[in-house]
């Protein structure tokens, strides 16, 4: 797994993107970014760089659910990796999510393990389907 | 308060020996013309009674609907509600709202300390390790020092230097987890001003359910707190509240279920 893929870490809350940014430094993920909503994450994106991108749902501005939607209609980010990290935690929600093309989706509040596990998960993934 | 609840109760007695079909011989009239219009299968006079009948029904609807509207009114007025709810509602609910502000902030400052002292602490660590590797080294020399004290000497005195730093960092560490637990007093704070709140929310919850009772004769209890509205979020799920939230385990196996 290639230890610097550039992350973006897409949350309203300051100290969520730095506990994010944190527990990815620890797995050996230093690379990141952060945007606080849909709506400032968007123009990075299109800015191009990015591998990978960790996204809250509940933000003002635009959702994290938009901006997956976005990602995923958008050709040259179609296959970026999103991963949610939120504390909507409604079956339907999860089933919207699942539909809009998530890539793994976490439940807040989490574990340093969780977060470590999903991401193994959609590394193997993506290394299988490459 | 006592004299005013008889008033409703006295008012609630009057609606409930009123006859249960107002203008009962009026719709029996009616119903029997629409019936024979039927019977003579005359389509336009069926249909021309059938309008006039719903029309009085209208009429009576509208009719209800004011005096619910002045019973309202009144209930409002006879409780001195309007007082109260203009109280609750142009001051007492925006104070709530400016306390909650000044909970988040305490939350997120006490969070950025804590982060702040963590991300200091990593520091910290990694120059304890970095004193490890230097003893290490300075183990590596202590073949050297036996036939040359003077040697042993230097080896001692740089023993002694890196002592003090790691005396130093876990001094700085102690103090750091000091500065951790100490960041942890906002949610003494925050507590208490959110105990307000909730207090200012059941005097609301009161307010509302006597209105409600006062004005809709007290038969309907407040209903079951109702599901989120669609396009809302739920947020995040509270033990006890029964939201329906998904467990971190509940939305694996869901996901697995659903192929991922």
């Amino acid at each position: 797994m290639d230890k610097n893929l550039r992350i973006l870490i897409v949350d309203d809350f300051s100290t969520m993107r730095r506990i994010v940014k944190n527990l990815l430094g620890d797995l050996g993920f230093t690379n990141t970014a952060e945007a606080d909503d849909g709506k400032t994450a968007w123009p990075m994106l299109q800015a191009g760089g990015f591998d990978f991108v960790v996204t809250d749902w509940n933000m003002p501005g635009m959702t994290g659910i938009d901006l997956l939607k976005a990602i995923r209609g958008d050709d040259k980010l179609k296959g970026l990796p999103v991963l949610m990290v939120t504390a909507e935690a409604q079956r339907d929600q999860i089933i919207e999510a699942a539909k809009a093309g998530v890539n793994g989706y976490i439940i807040k509040p989490f574990t340093a393990v969780t977060l470590k596990e999903k991401l193994d998960k959609i590394f193997q993934r993506f290394e299988a389907a490459a | 308060m006592a004299a005013v609840v008889v008033n409703i109760n006295a008012r609630s007695a009057e609606r409930e020996a009123a006859p249960s079909i107002p203008d009962r011989a009026e719709y029996v009239n009616r119903l029997r013309e629409i019936l024979s219009a039927l019977e003579a299968d005359d389509q336009a006079l069926f249909e021309s009674r059938l309008n006039q009948l719903m029309r009085l029904r209208e009429d009576g609807l509208f009719v209800n609907l004011a005096k619910l509207t002045r019973e309202l009114h009144q209930a409002v007025k006879d409780l001195n509600f309007d007082e109260r709810l203009q109280e609750l509602a142009g001051s007492e609910i925006p104070d709530a709202c400016v306390r909650l502000d000044y909970v988040v902030k305490m939350g997120e400052d006490a969070a950025h300390k804590t982060l702040d002292v963590c991300d200091d602490s990593r520091a910290l660590v990694d120059r304890l390790n970095g004193c490890i590797g230097t003893l290490d080294t300075l183990r590596e020399r202590l073949p050297t020092v036996a036939p040359l004290p003077i040697k042993g000497l230097t080896l001692a005195n740089d023993i002694e230097r890196v002592e003090q730093t790691m005396r130093e960092i876990g001094g700085q560490l102690r103090s750091n987890f000091s500065t951790i637990a100490q960041a942890q007093e906002y949610q003494d704070l925050s507590g208490q001003v959110i105990r307000r709140v909730i207090a200012l929310v059941h005097n609301i919850e009161g307010a509302l359910i006597k209105l409600l009772m006062a004005t809709n004769e007290g038969v309907r209890g407040p209903s079951a707190a109702s599901a989120v509205t669609a396009g809302e979020l739920a947020g995040p799920t509270v033990p006890g509240l029964g939201s329906g939230g998904q467990s971190q385990q509940d939305a694996d196996s869901l996901l697995a279920e659903l192929g991922f």
